[in-house]
């Protein structure tokens, strides 16, 4: 039997609600999809194993660490970045603005992660407890802030989801 | 105090809506046409003799470009710092592991990897050294110089000696401490860009872009007006990239100028860890003695350092520890030697609070033994001893009206309900099982920027350009790390100039448009940029209110009334001119609108032979107490609450100050902790997150913090620095209050599930049973 | 990094697939382990079999006497499961300290397996469940306890391309606890954890089994301390004749992440605590 050899995957997907199409790399990985080959830069890479949460996007809604997806495994899928999040009047997303106004941003490389993991937790408990806060970002490293002002800005969002 | 409309207030951070948005541009984020990408060749092992270097199986991964090696530096192969022993590339000795022995370009970032792993290395082991106190003894085989001294400090007051041995109680210990890795979460990056005329641009990651531009410079032999250093976005810095940068943009800036093309070249985690700075481990051995009734009346010091393979800042982060070594107390008779070692392990360099977190643990958590033989409460026993408006430091330095410190320990004892909670066993009582609560203290002082061991650099400029629509441009040296200079700054200039908040935009540092301002440090940036920005804006100030007030009277107001000045507008009595109209004017008359500002740090007398004289200008101080539950079976801690109060002069920015105060805590807590990074032979054992563990949010204490705002005449509206203040005492308060917790004493960082259990297996079996 | 992905969609197809592509491949589920290698360079297969499309393996079945969970069935997933919440307490209670959240997004239950880490959560308890894998090659099936799978680190006795497929965990009314120790509250990598289940009989313990991560170099089952405490009342000394006797079972290491003493007497510890627990539930019971 002829052996398959390797060549471009031909992925199909749906990114920040817009339909693409795109032939990749078999071993891109979702980061690398994201960053080089869309160019949405907003996504980052803290520790390329998964242990910072820097990287985080939503797949299907869920928080995933993209430095550890293989970018083919979105086929058929809906991805979101942090450009994807927006308010419902198209302005910024209320987790953008409640870290803005709480003073949750320090440098920021966190912060794009930290957002998409809080988002994919307000969408399946819209009324989430500080202690359910704090869980779910546990997988998101932010060295700068003491997480506190990051918590506040996740409670405080919610009346404004 | 003058009514400020601008600062004091919680405005929202200039850079909040292109973090939180996304998009704001950090160096990976950069991308040029033509660009390559530079990956580096690491060295296997803690020392090397270097015999080949061999790209012929690297050459064939597609898209390989080049293999640069120290041939290829331009300048002489010193990386210009303190003392100069570190090459940019090593030529025929490796010095540590992770040590980049050379670098290979190529077109992709992962084709650039590739090639690096398949570059070939030939080279003989050599005996290497990865302790410390090991090397300084006489038979150690010879790293650095006669005695593997880096540095070493000497500060001598009263007669210690004659002291320790008349005293009524002396206590003495050694205590060690072991790294801390930085990590920042952007790992560090820099694109180096060559330009037509021979020259580059840089974009860096960076602390310090004038440190940039000296290592840049150097190793492409260029002149400084060839080059040009811009600071992208910088995802957290803590001292991490303050010099490494340096050395990492030289690496890009020969691989640039190799190839011709601009070369990007990003750390992936790992080799983060293996090469770049690190707190110092550290090794102390502290006395205090007392008379008493609780007088201090000697200190003893020695603390060595472990500096590892290059000096780098050792130097300084040394010099910084032994000022502060005796404690934020008031003593006749002190004596402290230190010393920075070389061993063959990652140099180690700045980190948040620059060598002092290590020899305060040791102090601090002595204190609290001394009282404890004194039967002393350990507040009563700091209350009687500490630092006061008029009192003398070890260094024999008078400390001024800007010194909180008695107010804030009695902050703290209110606010933990200490005298309730140590004093009376009750509460003791109420701890039921393997769980048991506890509480602890500690006290600090800070000398402000970089004191006499650092004043040629402490200086700072600052160009201010008020546009013809009255918006204002403001280029500094000092850098924006996440620490909120862009903001704080900004409100600095708004307040002087009597501008809209909005109005002020802090420019990426370029070190082109403004002159050397020395590095991002020290908690120095609020001091010497605020400084600079006020200097440069003045002038302009004087024109904007002078046209303002003619402009008034020109509407009829009465120029016999006072002119108010707020928020971007002039009034008096009710009539009003806005800024933006007063600016328009000055334009229309063709004024200068645009200034320079200077400032330098004032002299300063200290003497390196005896340690006497005036260390730094100004101090910040702190008094910090951790509530702590630990668990007598596993030996696991968690800090459940961290109350602490700072004196840091004026707040320019209340919200970004608590943010700092958070998050420097953070930082001490997980040192105390949790963070444990692992050599085992020279060899790194875990340089990975997986591994080397941060505090998460799970582990987060609850933060009691409060402001005591002690002005400081020479500091922009008063203000001092804060950046480092916060974490320098969070270790010895934890520790002291897993002594008041569990009855042992863990005299090393970061306090280990495993120590606390030793500890306590050793105390069952001298004390069969407690109460 | 593969030059090649493929993603069947049945199992069928990924047994005709697999003799036309090139003899170095691994199978992809969760992403979590052979991509962190990947990008760590530590990759150096040709091609990846992606099995997160197969829908086969993405479900959770009961059936009278057991359970069967879908090797494909992602960690976050297990909880949504009745029959995972209603019988195997103890996966339940290892979920919370598996990863992180985005990671238990990703992370599969067989890959968690394969994997072959002797600190693996989910692998943990379900050997104290008492589950069995289920293994399957071109459609051969064969099956073992979960136990008998790992021969040491990153080692386990799977053939060439075979796939795990299921797990199946017996439905026995047993209570239990998953604790573990790691380098900070969560998420971390065990320095040592215990599974504990046990089924009772009044206050009487009718039947248990122990399993233990990161002391030995593989998932362990502590046989002899089960036998040990089947037989005897839920009581504060059984839970310490247990605990002493739980040490002599263990064999840990010193590495970077902890010490071996350490390790060994924290095994007792939390399994006396695991133990207890149960009989404080008991007693709250009624």
């Amino acid at each position: 039997m002829k052996k398959i050899s390797g060549g471009n995957f031909k992925l199909k997907c749906l990114v920040n609600g817009r339909k693409i199409n795109r032939e990749i790399e078999p071993g891109r990985t979702l980061l690398e999809f994201i960053r080089e080959d869309l160019g949405l830069k907003g996504t980052k890479e803290g520790c390329g194993e998964g242990e910072c949460g820097a990287c985080l996007a939503l797949v299907d809604g869920k928080a995933v660490n993209s430095c550890l997806m293989a970018a083919a495994q979105l086929q058929g899928g809906e991805l979101v970045t942090i450009e994807g999040l927006k308010g419902r009047d198209g302005g910024l997303h209320p987790l953008q603005k409640t870290f803005m106004e709480e003073g949750a941003v320090q440098c920021g490389f966190c912060i794009p992660g930290v957002i998409i993991a809080a988002e994919a937790l307000l969408r399946k408990n819209p009324a989430a407890t500080v202690d359910d806060i704090k869980m779910e970002l546990t997988g998101n490293i932010c060295r700068c802030t003491g997480y506190e002002k990051i918590i506040g800005a996740v409670k405080k969002a919610e009346s404004l989801m | 105090m003058e009514k400020l409309f601008c600062v004091g207030k919680s405005v929202i951070r200039k850079d909040a809506l292109i973090k939180a948005a996304g998009r704001a541009r950090y160096a990976a984020d950069y991308e040029f046409a033509g660009m390559l990408y530079a990956a580096a060749v690491r060295c296997p092992k803690p020392r090397i003799r270097i015999l080949s270097i061999s790209d012929s199986r690297a050459k064939k991964v597609p898209g390989y470009v080049t293999l640069v090696t120290y041939k290829d530096i331009k300048g002489p192969n010193k990386w210009p710092l303190v003392i100069n022993d570190y090459p940019f590339l090593p030529e025929t000795e490796a010095r540590f592991q992770g040590e980049t022995l050379a670098l290979v370009v190529a077109d992709t970032q992962k084709a650039a990897k590739t090639a690096a792993r398949l570059v070939e290395i030939k080279y003989r082991e050599l005996p290497f050294i990865d302790d410390p106190l090991k090397s300084m003894e006489k038979t150690a085989i010879k790293l650095y110089g006669e005695d593997n001294v880096f540095s070493k400090f000497v500060i001598k007051k009263g007669d210690a000696a004659k002291a320790l041995k008349e005293a009524h109680t002396v206590v003495e210990e050694e205590f060690a401490t072991n790294y801390q890795v930085h990590s920042y979460l952007e790992t560090q990056g820099v694109i180096a860009v060559p330009e037509t005329d021979g020259g580059l641009t840089v974009y860096s990651s960076t602390q310090c872009p004038f440190y940039v531009l000296d290592g840049v410079a150097a190793a492409a032999k260029l002149g400084y007006n060839k080059v040009k250093v811009i600071q992208t976005v910088t995802g957290g810095g803590f001292g991490g990239k303050e010099d490494v940068p340096a050395l990492v943009a030289a690496h890009a800036a020969i691989c640039a100028l190799k190839a011709g093309k601009p070369v990007k070249l990003i750390y992936d985690r790992k080799e983060d860890f293996n090469s770049m700075s690190k707190r110092h481990p550290s090794w102390s051995k502290v006395a205090y003695a007392a008379d008493k009734d609780g007088r201090i009346t000697a200190c003893v010091v020695k603390y060595v350092l472990d500096g590892g393979a290059y000096s780098t800042l050792s130097p300084i982060v040394l010099w910084r520890g032994t000022i502060h070594a005796a404690g934020p107390y008031k003593i006749e008779n002190v004596f402290i030697e230190t010393y920075a070692v070389a061993t063959n392990k990652a140099p180690c360099g700045a980190f948040r609070g620059f060598g002092q977190p290590q020899i305060c643990f040791a102090q601090e958590s002595l204190i609290d033994e001394l009282a404890a033989k004194l039967k002393m409460d350990p507040v009563d026993l700091r209350l009687k001893n500490i630092l006061r408006p008029g009192d003398k430091t070890a260094t024999g330095q008078m400390i001024n009206d800007s010194c909180g410190l008695e107010e804030l320990i009695k902050t703290v004892r209110e606010r933990t309900n200490w005298d309730d909670r140590v004093q009376n066993a009750k509460y003791k009582m109420q701890n039921a099982g393997d769980i048991v609560t506890g509480i602890g203290f500690s006290a600090a002082y800070y000398g402000v920027s970089l004191g006499a061991k650092g004043r040629y650099l402490d200086r700072a400029g600052a160009y201010v350009n008020i546009y013809k629509d009255a918006t204002v441009a403001v280029n500094v040296g000092n850098t924006e790390m996440g620490q909120g200079a862009l903001t704080v700054l900004s409100q600095i200039c708004a307040e002087t100039l009597n501008a809209p908040y909005k109005n002020i935009k802090l420019e990426e540092v370029d070190t082109s448009k403004v002159s050397d301002s020395g590095p991002t440090v020290a908690s120095r940036t609020t001091l010497m940029s605020g400084n600079a920005i006020i200097e440069a804006a003045a002038p302009l100030r004087e024109k904007i209110f002078k046209t303002a007030f003619d402009m008034l009277i020109l509407k009829g107001a009465d120029a016999a009334k006072p002119m108010s000045a707020s928020d971007g507008v002039f009034s008096i009595e009710g009539i009003t001119v806005s800024f933006a109209e007063a600016v328009a004017e000055c334009w229309s008359r063709r004024l200068k609108m645009g200034e320079q500002g200077w400032y330098a740090a004032p002299h300063t007398s200290y003497n390196m032979d005896d340690g006497q004289g005036d260390a730094y200008v100004i101090y910040s101080f702190s008094a910090t107490a951790a509530e702590v539950e630990v668990d007598l079976k596993t030996g696991v801690v968690k800090a459940l609450k961290i109350h602490a109060a700072y004196d840091v002069g004026k707040i320019i920015n209340p919200t970004l100050a608590e943010g700092q105060a958070q998050g420097g805590i953070l930082q001490g807590v997980s040192w105390a902790l949790y963070e444990n990074l692992v050599y085992k032979n020279g060899i790194m054992l875990n340089p990975n997150f997986t591994d080397y563990a941060l505090a998460t949010t799970a582990d987060k204490p609850e933060y009691d913090i409060t402001f005591i705002e002690k002005p400081y005449a020479g500091g922009p509206y008063k203000a001092k620095g804060l950046g480092e203040v916060p974490l320098i005492g969070v270790a010895a308060a934890v520790a002291n209050a897993v002594k008041n917790a569990a009855g042992v004493r863990i005299k090393s960082v970061p306090l280990l599930p495993e120590k606390i259990w030793r500890e306590l297996r050793n105390c069952l079996k001298v004390t069969p049973s407690a109460p | 990094m593969p030059e090649l992905i493929i993603r069947p969609r049945t199992l069928k197809e990924l047994w005709k697939i697999l003799p036309t592509i090139s003899a170095k491949r691994k199978y992809l589920a969760g992403g979590t382990d052979l991509v962190t290698a990947a990008n760590a360079g530590f990759d150096a297969c040709d091609a990846w079999v992606d099995i997160s499309g197969l829908k086969e393996l993405q479900s959770v079945k009961e059936t009278k006497t057991s359970v069967l969970i879908g090797a494909g069935v992602r960690i976050a997933g297990l909880e949504a499961w009745g029959a995972v919440r209603r019988w195997l307490p103890v996966l339940t209670a290892a979920i919370p300290h598996f990863a992180s959240p985005s990671l238990r997004n990703m992370a599969t239950v067989g890959g968690n397996a394969a994997n072959a880490s002797p600190c693996a959560d989910a692998v943990c308890a379900l050997c104290a469940e008492r589950a069995e894998v289920i293994l399957e090659l071109k459609g051969k099936k064969r099956r073992l306890p979960l136990s008998a799978l790992f021969k040491g680190p990153k080692q386990t006795g799977i053939k060439k391309d075979e796939l795990i497929t299921a797990f199946e965990v017996p439905k026995w009314p047993h209570t239990g606890a998953y604790l573990k120790l790691g380098p900070r509250a969560y998420f971390g990598i065990s320095k040592a954890a215990v599974a504990l289940a046990i089924e009772l009989d009044g206050d009487k313990i009718k039947s248990a089994s122990v399993a233990l991560a990161s002391v030995a170099p593989v998932p362990l089952m502590a046989v002899k301390t089960a036998g040990c405490i089947t037989g005897r009342i839920l009581s504060p000394e059984t839970a310490r004749a247990a605990a002493a006797l739980v040490k002599t079972e263990v064999s840990p290491i010193t590495d970077a992440r902890s010490d071996a003493d350490y390790r060994r007497e924290m095994c007792g510890v939390l399994l006396e605590r695991a133990l207890l627990g149960c009989e404080e539930r008991l007693k709250a019971e009624g």
